[in-house]
């Protein structure tokens, strides 16, 4: 029996997955805050609580995410991008096999091409401006003081949503304000912010060459408002996994246990 | 031959001359210089954490830590009545410059602390390279800057045209009129009038005429340049990779101010420790480290960011096709007859037809080029770096990611600046990219 963990630090929160063997048996999520090593620390304590083991019991732990040589206690770091890959290929989708990733992250959106062996071929992701990622919503959100699943919601019920024209975060939450001023109904706003994040995920993703079936997840799929502007502008659906927000970790955690597996085979006696 | 001769058709006539008194800022060129030699010497710390390094490296080294021996050697040259001109890019015809018995020193700069200082001359929304040349050598960070008595910049890039605009203002700038197209028989007929100019210029400048024995001889100086250079290049094509693409990159551009004569001693005694190295299986990454062609925006020392990046999250730069690394004197002047036209027009076809930069309306031949990079370095990925607003490298992207994505050819493209603060990005792309190239193995 092997007992491995996949650490992913993104930006806003640290996400954990725990493995016995090749099986999932608990996950954790906390938000990082300004100490990504005692966020990471508290999701890894958090998920072993819960599958009721202790830190020693583990074999391996492969870290990831962009706080991935931040923390002391992984063994290896790896990319988000092959961590996702992997984690993605394992999950699988309903609508068939997995050719592309799109991840929206706090900081980061990816777009990720898989070759039909599940090799990656291309990634592109986004380049250091946070428009056209999770935390564009975020911010707006709090400026229009709604609560992140009112937010979403508001986004569902518009039927004309306006044309934002900033792609900058500080300049549209200046335009945001200036069109409640004006009066506009807030639902069309919400839906017209929505809009202009999934065209930058759409160029990004038409840009890397991504095909359908893709598979969506990070943060941001969870937004059902975002996951339909970017189907819309892409002109087909995207697969959703459940748990969205752990696929990388998910990831990291297969890697991990690859690594336990091919150890143990390496010591075992040549018969 | 008298100044009566001399063409004033490449001066720059600059009518409403303004000069920017930048004020008194001897306290930040004081921080520059001593953050420059900071970044110097943490570069070459990092350049050396490999295992054996050759030797050899340590004269191209000592060069760029230490600059006063160079220095001095330029004073005495000047005070011996001898003339020093800056160049920018790889077209200026350096042939004519050592047959006038006048040294070349090349000014383009990769220092983001001269940027800032740049800025109260220039627009914002320039490229690094430009902004960082223009603080570099006009803020007197460079030592050499001033020993220059003439700038010789070819309109490349718009960067480099306004450039010279600006430079006129406070230095001798002449600007060689590069033609924007190599294949229209028209355009090498002007560019071999401008290289003529170019010569009589020179020899008005320094009262010295050109003989054909002396053109014959800086043509063969620096085919004797080109030839060791290719001798390097030759040696990194191998499977064992015995020198980083950073030392490359530092070997070369030392040239671009060091006594040629010296430089190209010590690039011998290189290549010979290289080849010993070759067979004693010495190797500085081991031999399935990916293979990685670096093409796009020059890298200029001491803008070694996204090389330290490559190579220190476990690929090599194994080849570029960089005018700052080995496109600098990739190409020697051919010619069979030497009389004075023949030799004019081989060094202003050298100069124009074989150099890879971008800056021509259609530059398929930069294609070619990078592809037989990639067969004969045995590559296994490009990494395609564009200079933040360096537009003539982004237009062409796209182009060769298409023809890369035919060929299912792993590359990668990197849009950064000068400055450290995308480094957490750039690391995380460039070692996404590194496990793409491992698990195609």
């Amino acid at each position: 029996m092997t007992l491995v963990a996949g650490v992913d630090i993104g930006s806003t929160t640290a996400k954990v997955v725990i493995l016995e063997d090749s099986r999932p048996i608990a996950s954790a999520i906390t938000n990082t805050g300004a100490d990504c090593e005692a966020a990471a620390q508290k999701a890894l304590a958090t998920a072993l609580e819960s599958a009721k083991r202790k830190k020693e019991e583990i074999n391996y732990i492969v870290a990831t995410g962009y706080g991935r040589r931040a923390i002391d206690f992984g063994n290896e770091a790896i990319t988000e991008i092959s961590a996702n890959a992997k984690g993605a290929i394992y999950l699988g989708s309903k609508k068939g096999k997995v050719k592309s990733i799109i991840d929206i992250g706090g900081q980061d959106t990816k777009a990720i091409v898989l070759d039909e062996s599940g090799r990656i071929t291309n990634f592109v992701m986004n380049d250091k401006c946070a428009a056209g990622t999770g935390r564009f919503l975020d911010v707006i959100a709090k400026v229009m003081e709604q609560p992140m699943d009112e937010f979403v919601q508001m986004s569902l019920e518009s039927k004309s949503p306006v044309t934002i024209n900033s792609t900058c975060t500080v300049f549209a939450e200046s335009e945001v304000i200036s069109l409640i001023a004006k009066k506009v109904a807030k639902q069309d706003i919400i839906a017209g912010l929505h809009k202009s994040v999934a065209k930058r995920v759409a160029d990004l993703a038409r840009a890397a060459g991504v095909k359908p079936v893709v598979f969506f997840d990070g943060g941001g799929a969870m937004n059902l408002a975002l996951k339909k502007a970017i189907e819309k502008e892409l002109g087909y659906e995207l697969f959703v996994p459940e748990e969205p927000q752990i696929v990388v970790a998910l990831g990291a955690a297969l890697i991990a246990h690859e690594k336990v597996s091919k150890k143990n085979l390496d010591n075992k006696p040549s018969t | 031959m008298g100044k009566e001769k001399e063409d004033e058709s490449l001066d720059f006539k600059n009518r409403y001359p303004f000069k920017v008194e930048i004020e008194d800022n001897s306290e930040n060129i004081e921080e520059a210089r001593e953050n420059y030699a900071k970044l110097t010497s943490t570069n070459i710390k990092r350049m050396r954490k490999i295992a054996n390094r050759p030797e050899a490296m340590q004269y191209f080294e000592n060069s760029l830590l230490n600059t006063d021996a160079r220095v001095e050697e330029l004073r005495r040259f000047k005070q011996q009545g001898g003339k020093v001109i800056g160049v920018f890019c790889i077209q200026v015809p350096e042939e004519l410059i050592y047959a006038v018995g006048a040294v070349p020193i090349r000014l383009s700069c990769g220092f983001y602390d001269s940027i800032p200082l740049a800025e109260e001359i220039v627009p914002k929304n320039i490229c690094p390279l430009i902004k960082s040349s223009i603080g570099f050598n006009f803020l007197k960070i460079n030592p050499f800057f001033e020993f220059c008595d003439v700038i010789i910049i070819p309109t490349t890039c718009d960067g480099k045209k306004k450039m010279a605009d600006i430079l006129s203002n406070y230095q001798k700038v002449w600007a060689l009129e590069l033609p924007n197209s190599k294949d229209n028989p028209d355009s090498r007929d002007f560019w071999v009038k401008q290289v003529f100019e170019l010569k009589s210029k020179l020899e008005g400048f320094t009262g010295k005429r050109i003989s054909k024995k002396d053109l014959k001889e800086s043509i063969k100086l620096l085919r004797k340049r080109t030839a060791l250079a290719r001798e390097l290049l030759e040696i990194r094509k191998q499977r064992a990779i015995t020198l980083t693409g950073r030392d490359a990159y530092l070997v070369m551009q030392v040239a671009f101010f060091d006594d040629i004569n010296r430089w190209m001693t010590k690039l011998e005694e290189l290549t010979k420790e290289l080849k010993s190295n070759l067979e004693k299986k010495a190797a500085v990454y081991p031999d399935e480290t990916p293979r990685i062609i670096m093409t796009g925006s020059a890298l200029i020392w001491p803008n070694m960011k996204l090389l330290h990046a490559i190579e220190e999250s476990g690929a090599v730069v194994i080849g570029d096709d960089s005018c700052a690394c080995s496109q600098y004197f990739y190409n020697p002047a051919e010619l069979d007859e030497w009389s004075m036209k023949a030799m004019v027009e081989a060094i202003s076809d050298k100069a124009l037809l074989p150099t890879v930069c971008p800056i021509y309306v259609h530059s398929d031949d930069r294609v070619d080029r990078l592809l037989e990079l990639i067969e004969q370095y045995k590559a296994d990925g490009v990494v395609y770096h564009v200079l933040r607003l360096c537009q003539v490298f982004d237009f062409e992207f796209r182009k060769i990611s298409k023809v890369l994505e035919a060929k299912a050819f792993p590359l990668l493209k990197i849009e950064t600046e000068y400055s450290e603060e995308d480094i957490g990005q750039i690391k995380t792309r460039v070692e996404a990219f590194i496990e793409m190239l491992e698990a195609r193995k």
